[in-house]
This record gives C-alpha cells, sequence and structure tokens, in this order.
C-alpha cells in the first residue's frame, strides 16, 4: 500500500576513489545497472568500453590534490537515451570536435576517438578544479519501462495471489486487521501535520507512537541535506542502555566506495527497502551496528517524485520477531507520508521553483565557478576587488576585470534566467569577450557586437543579458563606460559626491540592431563601483529592498574615509550582512570596486 | 551475363565478394562511406550485388573488406534483407582474386565464385570506379533493367521511373531516362533529365535544372541552380568530366538534408 | 593467461580482458615467453569480451616486438565485440586477424 508511485528506473550515482583499478568496477556495475534498464548487449558493450576510457582518463591524469577527491559517475535513463556524467579533477583534456585516429603502429592515443565513435554525443565541460564529461547513447527505455511497471512475482505473497485465491484471502484479512489500527493513526496523522506542520517535536511524538504502533524498539531518521550530497541523523530513538552517540555520523551519499555499505545507504542509493535480521546482520562498519540494538529490522527510503528525501530505519532488538507485512506496511506508510510532507512543505519555501535537478545545478555552479577572474589584475593607480556570491538558484552572474593595452576592460554581466542555460549563456559571454579585447577600448562598440553575435542564440532562448563594461584608459585618464540594460555604474569623488552614469541601451538580446552610448568621465581621485541588481536588490527579514541609496551612501562614506579597493569591498559586503540580517539571497550578487589614484 | 550465371551456379552457391578500397581515379566515390556503398539508383552497389547474387542462388556470401569493414558490417547487417547468409571479413589490403581463393576457399568443396566488386556482376561489361563517367555510365546502363524493380516504382512516362511516395509539381519536366527515388521532391518548373538519376529524400526546388547528373539521397537543390554533369550528394558537388570536388557553403544552393552517415537505400 | 610453445608458434590464450589494468602484464608476461625459436606469435582473443585503447597499445606493441625480429602477430578468433573495436580503429589493417 504504498502511496508513493514508484518511479521506474532512478537515476544511479556512484563515487570511486581514484585509482586504475576500481574503474572497471564501476562501468561494470553501470552495465549491469543499465542491463537491468533493458539495453541490448551491443549497445551495453560500446558505453562500457567509452566509460572506461574515460574513467582511465580521469584517473591517469588526475592533478596531484585531485587523487584524493573521488570520481564520481552520474547515470541517468531518460525516455530515448542514457546520460552519463563523469567528474574528473584533471587539468582538463583538449576535446576536439572530432577526434582522429592516431598513426596506426601508435601505442596510444585512441581513447578519445573511442569515446566519440561508440557514443551518441560526448561533450566535455571544463571547469576550474572539476571537469564533466556528458555521455549520451541513445537507446528506446520506454518499452523497457512498460515491461517494469508490471508486477513482478518477486514478493512471496503476491505470487501467491495468482496461484492460491483462499491463501489471498486470508492474508489480505490479516493484513487488514493489523492495518485497522495503522490506518487509523495514519488518518490522524494527517489531519494533525496539515494543521500544524511538520515541527520536529511533531516528528519525534509520531515517531514514538509509530515504534508502539508497531512494536518496534528503536528509529533512525535521516534526512538529504539540501545539496543531496549526504544523511544526515536528525532525530532518532533508542532504548535505555543503547550506546548511540548523538547525533550519528553522517552517511556521504556519493564518495564512498565500498563493498559493504550501511544499509541505510544501501537503501537511499538503490531506493529500495533493506531488510537485516540475524541471517543477514549488519555489516560490523554499519554505523547501526556501533548501536548495540540491531536485531531485525529494515532501512526504507523515503522519495518523493524521483528524489530521496531522507531514510527512515526502524528495528527491533529481539532478532527473532520479524517483522509481519502489516507493521512493515505502516512503517512504510507513515515514511512515504512523512516525505510528501516534508517535500512539500520545502516547496513551498523555495522562492523560485527549479525545474532543474539538483545535479544540473551542480554542473551549473561548477561553470559559474570557473567564469570568475582568479586574481584581479594590479595596476599602477588601479586599486580593484571583486565581490561574487551566488544565491542558492544558479544564475548567470559574473564580472571580469581584462587587462588590455592601454589599460583595463572591468566588466560586469547578468544573465536573465536561471540554472544551466543561464550559465553556459554567461560562459559564452564570456568567450566571446575573451575573443575580442581588441574592442575593449571602445565599450559601446564592443556591445554592439556582443549584441550582434549572441542576439539569435538569446532570442531563441527567450533570454537576455544585461551588462555594463568600463574601460580605463591608462594614458587618456579617463574612463569610458557603456551599459546594456545594467544597473548604473557608481561614481564618487573623494568629496563623497556620487554620480550615476546613463545606463545606455537595451539589454544584450532584446533587439537585434542595438545602439550603446559610451559615457566619459575623467579618471580623479574617484571610486567606482560596479554591480549586478543582486546588490540593490538585497532583502532584509521582513522584505524590504536595499535599494540604490543606501548603496551610494555606502560609497559616498568609504570615498571620505578614503578607503581603498578592498576595504570598499568589505565594507558594502558588511552592508550587506547588516541589512540582510541573514534573509537567504534569492539572486546572485556580484561587484567590483577600482579605486583610482594620482601617481 | 550469361557467365556469371553459369559460372554460380555451376559452384555450390557460395561467393566471395572483395570491396575495393579506395580507387585512385574516382577519390571523391568513397570520401563518405567506403566504394560499394555509393548511391546507385536508389539503393548501394553492394545492395545491388546482393541482390543479384541471391536470384542466382547463392546461399552464402563472405564479404572481404579492408575500407571501414565496420560500416559494410553495420550496413549489410547478416544479411537477412536478401534471404543470403553474408559474412563480413576484415582484410589488411584489397586481396585479388587468387589470394582471396587461397585464403578462404575450402579446399574440399568446389572453388566459390570469387570476384572483385569493381563491376556488378549483373553487368560485367561495365566498370564502376575507372572514372566517374563509367560510374554514372553504369548507372544509366542499370536503369533499364532494375530501375523499377522496388516497391511503388511507376513509369510516369516513357523512360521516366518515379518512386514511392515521391511529389512532382504538374509543372516540373522529367525527361527520360531519368530516375527519381522515393519520397523526393521536384518543385514546380524544375527540369529533370536526361541522364538523370535523383535519390531518395532528395529536394529539388522549382525552376532548378538537373541534367546528366546524379543528386545523391537527402540532398536539397536550390531554387533555380544548375546541376550539369555533376554527382550533387549533400553539400558536395563533384563534376564528372574532370573530376573537380568542391564543398558548398551556401545552404540555399546545396545542402545537405541528412549530414550523418546514413546508408542509402535503408528506410530509417 | 596461458602461454603455449608449438615449434615455432607461441600460443596465448585465456585473456578475459586487456584493459588499463591488465594490458600491461600480457604484454611483459607475453614478451618473456618470446622464445629465440618463436616466429609466430597468436594471441587467442575467442575468450576475450573487454579490450580498451590500451589493450589495443598492447597488441600494437607485440606486433612491432614480433616485426622486429622478422616474425608476424595474429590475432585468432576474436569475439564480435574486440572485431567490432578492432576495425572501428583500423588496426584491421595492421594486425592479421584470423577468424
Amino acid at each position: 500500500m504504498s502511496l508513493v508511485q514508484d518511479i521506474p528506473i532512478r537515476p544511479l550515482s556512484l563515487g570511486t576513489p581514484c585509482e586504475l583499478g576500481v574503474v572497471r568496477e564501476v562501468c561494470g556495475r553501470i552495465r549491469q545497472f543499465l542491463a537491468g534498464c533493458g539495453m541490448d548487449a551491443k549497445e551495453l558493450g560500446e558505453l562500457e568500453l567509452a566509460l572506461t576510457e574515460a574513467g582511465n582518463n580521469a584517473v591517469l591524469y588526475a592533478k596531484p590534490e585531485g587523487r584524493k577527491l573521488p570520481v564520481r559517475y552520474d547515470v541517468d535513463v531518460r525516455g530515448h537515451h542514457v546520460e552519463v556524467r563523469l567528474f574528473d579533477h584533471t587539468p582538463g583534456f583538449e576535446f576536439p570536435e572530432r577526434a582522429e585516429l592516431p598513426d596506426p603502429e601508435a601505442e596510444s592515443g585512441r581513447g578519445l576517438f573511442l569515446i566519440q565513435s561508440l557514443t551518441d554525443e560526448a561533450i566535455y565541460l571544463r571547469g576550474r578544479g572539476e571537469n564533466c564529461l556528458v555521455l549520451r547513447k541513445n537507446w528506446d527505455f520506454s518499452r523497457a519501462v512498460a515491461a517494469r511497471e508490471e508486477p513482478k512475482g518477486s514478493e512471496v505473497d503476491r505470487s501467491q495471489n495468482v496461484e492460491d485465491p483462499a491463501r489471498t484471502l486470508e492474508l489480505m484479512t490479516e493484513e487488514l486487521a493489523s492495518s485497522f489500527e495503522s490506518l487509523s493513526a495514519i488518518f490522524r496523522f494527517s489531519a494533525e501535520v496539515s494543521a500544524s506542520g511538520n515541527s520536529p517535536e511533531f516528528t519525534r511524538r509520531w515517531l514514538n507512537e509509530l515504534l508502539l504502533i508497531t512494536e518496534s524498539d528503536w528509529f533512525v531518521l535521516r534526512m538529504v541535506d539540501p545539496r543531496a550530497s549526504m544523511l544526515r541523523d536528525v532525530m532518532h530513538s533508542f532504548p535505555d542502555g543503547a550506546g548511540a552517540p548523538t547525533p550519528l555520523e553522517p552517511l556521504f551519499l556519493t564518495p564512498t566506495w565500498r563493498s559493504s555499505l550501511p544499509i541505510e545507504l544501501k537503501a537511499a542509493i538503490g531506493r529500495n527497502d533493506v531488510p537485516f535480521d540475524p541471517g543477514a546482520p549488519l555489516g560490523f562498519q554499519d554505523p547501526l551496528a556501533a548501536c548495540g540494538v540491531a536485531g531485525t529490522g529494515f532501512a526504507h527510503p523515503m522519495v518523493v517524485n524521483d528524489s530521496l528525501v531522507g531514510v527512515l530505519t526502524v528495528g527491533r532488538r529481539d532478532g527473532t520477531r520479524a517483522f509481519q507485512s502489516g507493521h512493515a506496511s505502516v512503517i512504510q506508510t507513515f515514511a512515504d507520508f512523512f516525505a510528501i510532507q516534508t517535500r512539500s512543505q520545502q516547496m513551498q519555501e523555495e522562492r523560485v521553483q527549479s525545474m532543474l535537478t539538483l545535479r544540473d545545478l551542480e554542473i551549473a555552479a561548477t561553470i559559474q565557478r570557473s567564469l570568475l577572474p582568479e586574481k584581479l589584475p594590479s595596476a599602477p593607480g588601479i586599486d580593484l576587488a571583486g565581490f561574487y556570491r551566488s544565491a542558492r538558484v544558479i544564475g548567470g552572474d559574473y564580472y571580469d576585470v581584462i587587462p588590455v593595452e592601454g589599460g583595463a576592460l572591468l566588466l560586469v554581466a547578468d544573465v536573465m534566467g536561471k540554472g544551466l542555460p543561464a550559465a553556459l549563456f554567461a560562459m559564452m559571454f564570456r568567450s566571446l569577450v575573451r575573443a575580442r579585447t581588441d574592442l575593449a577600448s571602445r565599450p559601446g562598440e564592443f556591445l554592439a557586437w556582443l549584441n550582434t553575435n549572441l542576439f539569435r542564440e538569446l532570442d531563441r532562448a527567450g533570454m537576455f543579458i544585461t551588462a555594463q563594461l568600463a574601460f580605463c584608459d591608462v594614458g587618456r585618464k579617463e574612463i569610458r563606460v557603456a551599459g546594456a540594460g545594467h544597473p548604473p555604474l557608481l561614481l564618487a569623488g573623494d568629496q563623497g559626491d556620487v554620480r550615476e552614469t546613463a545606463s545606455g541601451g537595451p539589454p544584450i538580446g532584446i533587439l537585434e540592431a542595438s545602439a550603446f552610448p559610451e559615457d566619459v568621465v575623467v579618471w580623479k581621485n574617484s571610486r567606482l563601483l560596479m554591480f549586478t541588481d543582486g546588490l540593490i536588490e538585497a532583502r532584509d527579514p521582513v522584505g524590504g529592498l536595499l535599494g540604490l541609496e543606501a548603496a551610494k551612501g555606502e560609497l559616498a562614506a568609504a570615498a571620505r574615509g578614503g578607503l581603498s579597493g578592498g576595504e570598499t569591498r568589505d565594507a558594502l559586503s558588511s552592508l550587506l550582512v547588516r541589512f540582510e540580517k541573514g534573509t537567504a539571497p534569492a539572486d546572485d550578487t556580484a561587484f567590483i570596486v577600482m579605486v583610482t589614484t594620482h601617481e | 551475363m550469361s557467365d556469371t550465371t553459369q559460372q554460380s551456379s555451376a559452384n555450390a552457391l557460395r561467393a566471395l565478394v572483395i570491396c575495393p578500397d579506395p580507387q585512385p581515379d574516382v577519390p571523391a566515390l568513397s570520401r563518405r562511406l567506403p566504394l560499394v556503398l555509393t548511391p546507385f539508383l536508389g539503393k548501394t552497389v553492394l545492395d545491388h550485388a546482393l541482390t543479384f547474387l541471391a536470384s542466382e542462388g547463392v546461399r552464402d556470401v563472405r564479404l572481404l573488406c579492408s575500407d571501414r569493414p565496420d560500416v559494410i558490417r553495420a550496413a549489410v547487417g547478416g544479411g537477412e534483407e536478401w534471404g543470403v547468409k553474408v559474412e563480413v571479413h576484415a582484410e589488411k589490403r584489397e586481396l585479388t582474386v587468387a589470394e582471396a581463393l587461397a585464403k578462404h576457399g575450402n579446399p574440399v568443396d568446389a572453388a566459390p565464385h570469387a570476384f572483385v566488386l569493381d563491376r556488378l556482376p549483373q553487368m560485367p561489361g561495365a566498370p564502376l570506379w575507372d572514372d566517374y563517367e563509367g560510374w554514372m555510365r553504369a548507372m544509366l546502363e542499370l536503369l533499364p533493367v532494375a530501375g523499377l524493380d522496388r516497391v511503388g516504382s511507376r513509369e510516369m512516362s516513357p523512360g521516366v521511373i518515379v518512386g514511392l511516395r515521391s511529389r512532382i509539381s504538374p509543372t516540373a519536366r522529367l525527361i527520360g531516362p531519368c530516375w527519381v527515388g522515393a519520397n523526393a521532391f521536384v518543385g514546380p518548373k524544375a527540369t529533370l533529365g536526361p541522364n538523370t538519376v535523383v535519390g531518395d529524400g532528395a529536394y529539388i526546388e522549382g525552376e532548378a535544372l538537373v541534367e546528366r547528373s546524379v543528386v545523391g539521397p537527402d540532398t536539397y537543390v536550390g531554387a533555380m541552380t544548375e546541376v550539369r554533369n555533376s554527382f550533387a550528394w549533400g553539400r558536395q558537388l563533384l563534376n564528372l568530366l574532370n573530376g573537380s570536388c568542391i564543398e558548398i557553403s551556401d545552404r540555399f544552393l546545396l545542402h545537405d538534408l541528412k549530414p550523418d552517415l546514413s546508408i542509402p537505400g535503408r528506410m530509417t | 593467461m596461458k602461454t603455449n610453445i608449438q615449434g615455432t608458434t607461441l600460443t596465448v590464450a585465456g585473456i578475459a580482458e586487456l584493459s588499463a589494468t591488465s594490458s600491461t602484464t600480457f604484454r611483459d608476461e607475453t614478451r618473456a615467453a618470446l622464445t629465440a625459436a618463436v616466429t609466430t606469435l597468436d594471441i587467442d582473443l575467442s575468450l576475450t569480451t573487454f579490450v580498451d585503447s590500451s589493450g589495443l597499445g598492447s597488441l600494437i606493441a607485440l606486433h612491432k616486438t614480433m616485426a622486429g625480429r622478422g616474425g608476424a602477430l595474429r590475432i585468432i578468433k576474436p569475439t564480435p565485440t574486440v572485431v567490432q573495436i578492432l576495425e572501428l580503429t583500423r588496426l584491421h589493417r595492421i594486425l592479421e586477424i584470423v577468424s
């Protein structure tokens, strides 16, 4: 009587140590997993080889510090293809569009060719620190899924359904009787939860009641953390005298590769109930074994809409008293109810309902991190500092400072939209900028060129980019500014007078032919602030906006106080912190401060 | 033709077919696919050969290939389509008939029928790969023999054969000999022929002119484009008289409708 | 992996797979088993279900070893999977394959 509909094919995520010896093993596991999804031997063999090549590369070329990090394989079965994402910590490979075969007598150099030839799509995303190889192989999984949805005779009770109607009736009666109490308990639970919400006290009370109803002795409730990387012990109850630490150590969902996983992890990864009893006891490394109460019981994964919410493990000390299906189903039903409740609560809290999966977000975050300059360049007469803060939902903000002949180009941009597409556009934007630094000294023209080159893609995706470019001309001692639908650039003189530049043309990607007027400001003892709207749209706990005036005020104060670039940045970021009082930011925030001085 | 027939019926139903390596005089034909998979009247050269061998009672064919055997294997599978057992064997280089017989002939049985696929067994007088014109001539020679073989092909007017589900504008002019494959489109006031072969799924825009030429499968020929004495396949335009080959980058002139390496004559 | 010398032929058989972890050992053990009399090296791949690019590398290395001493390497009865990889990487043009 599971209330959560079974999702036919679930994603698989495997973290392995960075060692050559485990590559074949993990690729074999992925093969097995996909075989279970109905893929043919030929396709399986091809994908397995492509993966092995990729996995070997990830190990062989890992950076020294990367060797300590796990190599992760994410496998996603979709309707008509399977996608495997492999995350490596190498310096990154050159990934040609079409790899060529080496000289026939060469003993190496065929890996990339094999990867490309044996998959239908291979994309390599290079990031700083972590790279991601995305491999796709076409296969129609929908038929296999349909076949899997039909009930299998794996459970004894069910197979008997077909064979012996009388026995079935008996079993059903028994189950119904033992479920009556539980059903009413569940109804009470659901009524109460909608009135009071999932407070911890409420959860504890109900879990304790669950122990009574199901004649169990203990439970451990673990929930997935927001980044889906680990299971945290949020609540447990052990009988007196059990030596359980409080709380139990968190269990990491990916980076361990052990043959004997703790049963809670097994349940979480396999998305199946994992039982234990004296016949199949807990592994000695299992944290539950250390609690000294394990007799019999099972770990139940809580899954909603294909994503894991947590794991509930319930047990009896007396190993001879196995759980009957009635009690087991009460526990399962309670857990599933609880999971739906928790998840829907989380959904309401989320300000933006992202369509993206968590892993897509991770890729986006990786890309985004790689966009930011590692270190800002320094030049005589210029003092620079940058600030970047990512919101929980990845967007496409970034800043850049590019030293060019005669000065430096400062750039702040914000791709409107969220998630992977926004991050990809930010990456595209950055590459285009880096490709034409010869235009840096004419920011208006530069923006027009960027608009021409990005218009079609942005228009098709229904997205746009706002940006502010400022060229600091060291020779002429002036700053030339052009904007594309971006908040104004602020410039403060040393007397604390603050002016805004005109914000120029429309955002990039709105009009095919756009002009971007330039604004020229004189380079004096001045302090320049370029930012994305995350700064002035920061919110306090009651929803008030920080606003442009507050930013201006802080900048003016910094100017009067003669603060350096770094100090001005710190002043602005502490303004943010003071204002938000812990409110989670809704949007990315990026800004650059530049202080120019007379020699 | 009678020679071949006697030979193969006399010999125990087996054939060794040597698939040639790229040929120096027709380099452009093997650029996309191995030579034997070149488009040929809506099928491939190999397909025509296997069809003929099957009709002659051959039940077991071994293809000896050194150029991209994997692609050839993917194209013929196990030979189910022809009712013939087909095996693809990779060779280090193109074998001679004698070498093939020595390596693959079974000393106990009668020697199998062995030949190089440099001409179709049904047309031993028409060499395929001596030059581009020869390839084109062989195709036109096969037209009256195999032009109406395929299901749904019809003779619209004398010498003009059009395949299944092709749409021909009433104002288009088709002059025989002219062969158009299946699922093709010929726009208003286009002129095709004489001596023209248009592959499956090709799209000839209005007022285009194609004369003494081959248009490959899934190839787009733009409005008012003129193709003469040429082989247009995808974006590649080959002059059949002088062998010059250029890649067209203007999509409104010539364009590939299916840029992957699909095998001609396969309904996908 | 089993090696067996008959006359001038060294046969290496019983290879489950040639991968990054096993191919170096395979290459070195095969080289060690080559006696002066051997002119033909037969690598039996009839039980081999997996060969990756390092496995291919070891086959080429042995091919070169044999060519250097005036002998030859032959691949015996490769499984369809292995044939596919050999052909895909065009190695059928330098390695003799006996099916």
